[in-house]
């Protein structure tokens, strides 16, 4: 048998060899990570889409309901007024801004329950209100600007859907608001999170097949009222109800 | 580097399918699209839409009307279902009312007129200067003026007004001592009259088509809008294709092919102003026939031997003079007898000079077979539940309403020209448009110191005044309406304003409760607001406990009453005893204006579908609305046999000018019709408005310009179908707008085989 003879390797080579090759896996064990929650969930923060907006829309002063800030303090919200009130009130008081327009979902986004997309209001509809309200931001001048140079404006999507799938807002959002006898916009936080309180809106659920899966299987049940999962449920039992579907054709299509 | 064919082609092919791989690996770019747009798509729905009910206000029938009303403008009019009269159903000139709302030439403030008047020169001012300015010119008057000081010293008119605002209207001019006059062009009075003479009722009568099986209308455009077009549209479709009955008969006497007539199964040509003769022939016939309610002939011409009363209208005697033959005649009668059928009469029937005799005649044949009171006959309507209610101690009410007929005018007119009319009220009446030439009215209205009206519109009328203060259209404002015929029940309509007033206009019935605080009439005008007024009204009704509508507390039965769009309640019918009093005939024989020999064509005028009497022509709509029989839109146009243009060697769209013995003339472009009766003219109304918005100015021509003085004998109304006039080419010929004929037909007898197998 003949003998190889193996070269020698200096010690701090083998080292420096081993320590490159766990960089290499430890790096390839990330990226693969990265990849897999990518491709399964969200992407790791830094990663995801820069949600920041050619024109800074905060979705919580539109949504949310109005309350008036005292002292730097958003007052308690069982203290809750009618915007009119609040917009009455706030100079008489001298008190702070008054946080909150109210503004249902479906005022702006308003094919939501009627059609597949929720669509994105018109810069017009836009200056229903700010061709008197706030006036003077710098923000809404951009908004002005673009009606008077007729410009559309290309907001960054921050939600968006696998390739080679469907999705239709309006069966989602009836049958949420019809089982759980609730208003079409109280369902969108369903997926959507609680966009009232947030600054800038954010991709709070993954959206992937997994996660629509998921919830077509048995997780839609978790977000029906007991009355309506019990209903919900018998009736899907009985067959008087189609639960959600599962098979391929329901989404790609 | 040699470059082969080959080696081309792979490099092609290859690079080709390197750029659709490595494209298709990125998404396409309109996924990452979040577009606002810059407008708003015009076909996107926005909002939820609220149905509220009204009433409508086109013409005087009084429909029930729901208005859709999406982020607070109103879209679109349709039948209220649940009222009475219209049952959901909705004609094109109710449809057509929500596009006055938006019209571009609507007032919007207050007018003053800065330059001569009937410039059209004004400039918007203030609602406290225009209150000011027109109290300034009412104070001094108020009191001195008529019943008791001045006549005709101040002026209200208005269009025919019922129920509440009548009141209120009344009230104010009594208090104040202004005369009121209520203006319709196309008078009813002798409608009205007849009613009386006949069924002993101020109010017309509900004719019940739906359980009828023969109808016979004597120039009666009912399907077209002659007093309630809708209503009896619905009725007729019964009569015709209702489930469960036999197709029923309709005839139709007329002097001129209306879409009406087309309808019939017969439809006899009648010489104009002879219908009453026809119909006392029809009667005779019945009489001789003994087919008649005996009872109700006898009370009708006297005791027996009966035909003795009619000798006169003995068919073979009528022939000649209605053009119609004894046999036709005689057939019709023993037809109508047999069936119990209902006689209907108005249009140019009414506007003779012997038009009570005619529509006397006319409806008595009702009570002649004895269909009165009974399914499928006419059906008296009761009085208003407000009919003992002393806030309507005189005046206007939802039982009386009055039309101030031609003689009337011709008063008030010569009272202008004297100089004694200081000041002009006028609302939602045009007198200048409708009121005959020949009368001089627009002179008169150059005498008088002050005018102010009350329109949305800056019509004919509204041209000449001093100052404009703008009211509510009927959408946007209160108030409330009986039906006109009522529905055979008690009902009342009830309006309310479907959208906020879109300009700054008032309520008519809040301007004038504002006037007579200022002018200290609280002691007969104690409203504050004419809402105020109506609850009032709803306070009373709720008060009966009976009715359609309920409610726990009054204002769960005020928002009732408004859901449902009126009060009405089926039990509250007619007394069922009929009283048939002796027939009044008067004189038979109609007179025209101008020699058979000078002026030898009737002009039979007729209200246009859709701008009826010329109240709708401001709105495009209404314009463009093509006539049912004709086609023709925008345009005035002339009807006259085809034979009688063959002759005389006229062409379509010739420009005629038409003349009468007054002098006036109008010219109107020539449509041949082989179906017109010879020896007639038939023009629409509604167009040659000198003022009126951009829609109606300037465009056709007013026949009412021509028309003579010649009032009905007994009630003094205009005779508006008693006018001849003579014919003359101009040298300036149109191309009529019109649908018909403008696609080029397919000769198929001639050009087109057919073959077989």
């Amino acid at each position: 048998m003949p003998k190889i003879e193996l070269p020698k390797i200096p010690l701090a080579v083998m080292i420096a060899g081993a320590l490159v090759t766990l960089v290499l896996v430890l790096a390839s064990v990330v990226v693969g990570v990265g990849v897999i929650k990518a491709w399964w969930g969200l992407p790791f923060g830094p990663l995801r889409v820069d949600a920041t907006q050619p024109i800074q829309f905060p979705h919580d002063a539109h949504t949310s309901d109005p309350r008036v800030v005292v002292d730097g303090d958003v007052t308690d919200p069982a203290s809750q007024i009618s915007l009119d009130d609040a917009l009455v009130i706030q100079p008489a008081a001298g008190v702070g801004d008054v946080v909150g327009a109210g503004i249902d979902c479906l005022f702006c986004h308003r094919t939501v329950n009627t059609d597949e997309a929720a669509s994105f209001p018109a810069v017009q509809q836009c200056l229903f209100c700010h061709q008197v309200v706030k006036k003077d931001s710098p923000e809404v001048a951009k908004l002005i600007t673009a009606a008077e140079t007729d410009q559309p404006i290309n907001w960054v999507r921050v939600h968006r859907l696998p390739d080679h799938v469907q999705f239709v807002h309006e069966a989602h959002i009836l049958f949420f608001s019809e089982q759980n006898n609730i208003a079409p916009s109280q369902a969108c936080s369903i997926c959507h999170g609680e966009v009232q309180t947030m600054k800038v809106a954010e991709q709070v659920r993954s959206l992937k097949m997994g996660d629509c899966v998921d919830c077509h299987r048995s997780g839609y049940l978790s977000y029906l009222t007991d009355e309506a999962r019990d209903r919900v449920e018998t009736e899907v039992e009985e067959g008087r109800l189609k639960g959600p579907p599962t098979d391929c054709a329901a989404c790609h299509y | 580097m040699a470059l082969s064919r080959r080696k081309f082609l792979k490099l092609v092919g290859g690079s080709g399918a390197g750029a659709a791989i490595l494209a298709a690996c990125r998404p396409a770019v309109k996924e990452f699209l979040a577009q606002s747009p810059v407008r708003m798509p015009e076909d996107l729905v926005t909002g939820v839409d609220n149905w509220y009910a009204s009433v409508c206000h086109e013409c005087g029938a009084g429909c029930g009307v729901i208005a859709r009303v999406v982020e607070g403008r109103a879209k679109k009019i349709e039948g209220n279902p649940k009222h009475p009269l219209n049952a959901g159903k909705l004609c094109v000139r109710g449809q057509g009312s929500v596009q006055a709302v938006y019209h571009p030439d609507r007032i919007r403030r207050p007018l003053k007129a800065v330059g001569a008047r009937g410039s059209g020169e004004f400039r918007e001012i203030s609602w406290d200067e225009a209150l000011d300015t027109l109290l300034g010119q009412l104070r001094e008057l108020k009191g001195v003026a008529a019943p008791d000081g001045d006549r005709n010293k101040v002026v209200l008119v208005t269009e025919p007004i019922s129920g509440h605002l009548g009141m209120v209207v009344s009230r104010f001019a009594n208090a104040f001592g202004a005369v009121q006059a209520s203006y319709e062009p196309m008078d009813v009075t002798v409608l009205n009259a007849a009613m009386e003479k006949v069924f002993g009722a101020n109010l017309v009568p509900d004719f019940d088509l739906t359980n009828s099986r023969y109808l016979l209308s004597f120039s009666a455009d009912f399907l077209m809008g002659w007093i309630s077009q809708v209503r009896h549209s619905r009725g007729y479709g019964e009569l015709r294709q209702g489930e469960g009955s036999a197709r029923g008969t309709f005839v139709h006497v007329d002097t001129r092919f209306s879409a009406t007539a087309a309808n019939a199964d017969d439809w006899i040509i009648v010489k104009p102003g002879m219908e009453g003769k026809l119909a006392l022939s029809i009667a005779y016939v019945i009489i001789r026939a003994d087919l008649a309610d005996g009872q109700a002939a006898e009370a009708l011409f006297g005791p027996a031997p009966l035909v003795s009363a009619l000798e006169g209208f003995r068919p073979e005697l009528v022939a000649e003079a209605t053009g119609v033959s004894p046999q036709k005649i005689e057939e019709i009668a023993l037809e109508f007898a047999k069936q119990r059928g209902i006689a209907i009469g108005g249009g140019t029937a009414g506007a003779q000079t012997n038009g009570l005799f005619n529509l006397t005649a006319i409806f008595a044949l009702n009570q002649l077979v004895g269909n009165v009171g009974k399914p499928g006959g006419v059906i008296l309507n009761p009085a208003s539940p407000f009919a003992s209610d002393p806030t309507f101690k005189d005046g206007a009410s939802f039982d009386r309403y009055s039309v101030t007929p031609l003689e009337g005018w011709r008063d008030i007119t010569q009272s202008m020209q004297a100089g004694e009319v200081s000041v002009l009220l006028v609302r939602n009446a045009n007198p200048l448009h409708g009121l005959p030439s020949a009368l001089g009215f627009r002179e008169g209205l150059g005498l008088v110191p002050f005018i102010a009206s009350f329109s949305s519109f800056l019509d004919d009328t509204t041209a000449m005044a001093d100052l404009v203060l703008p009211t509510h259209l009927p959408l946007e404002d209160w108030g409330d309406k009986s039906p006109n015929p009522g529905p055979g029940f008690q009902a009342i309509g009830f309006q309310q304003p479907v959208v906020r007033p879109f300009h700054e206009t008032r309520g008519f019935g809040d301007l004038l409760l504002t006037l007579s605080q200022e002018l200290e009439m609280e002691q007969e005008l104690p409203w504050t607001s004419f809402r105020e007024v109506l609850r009032e009204g709803a306070q009373k009704l709720r008060q009966l406990n009976r009715g359609n509508v309920s409610g726990i507390s009054f204002e769960a039965y005020w928002n009732n009453l408004l859901q449902l769009g009126g009060w009405w309640d089926e039990g509250a019918r007619a007394d069922g005893d009929i009283s048939v009093q002796r027939l009044d005939l008067g004189d038979a024989e109609p007179t025209f204006l101008g020699s058979e020999d000078e002026f030898p064509f009737h002009l039979v005028p007729f209200a246009s579908v859709s701008l009826t009497d010329g109240r709708g022509a401001h709105l495009p709509w209404m314009q463009a609305t093509p006539d049912p029989i004709t086609t023709a839109a925008w345009e005035t146009w002339v009807e006259l046999n085809s034979m009688d243009a063959k002759e005389l060697d006229l062409r379509e769209g010739d420009m005629l000018r038409l003349q009468s013995e007054t002098g006036w003339s109008i010219e109107a472009a020539l449509y041949p019709n082989p179906a017109m009766p010879r020896g007639v003219l038939a023009i629409p109304l509604g167009q040659g408005h000198k003022a009126y918005g951009r829609y109606a100015e300037g465009r056709g021509a007013n026949p009412f310009n021509v028309l003579g003085l010649l009032s009905d004998k007994e009630t003094g109304a205009l005779a508006w179908g008693a006018t001849r006039v003579k014919m003359t080419k101009t040298d300036r010929r149109i191309r009529l707008p019109k649908y018909e004929g403008v696609v080029i037909p397919i000769d198929f007898d001639n050009n087109v085989k057919i073959t077989r197998g």
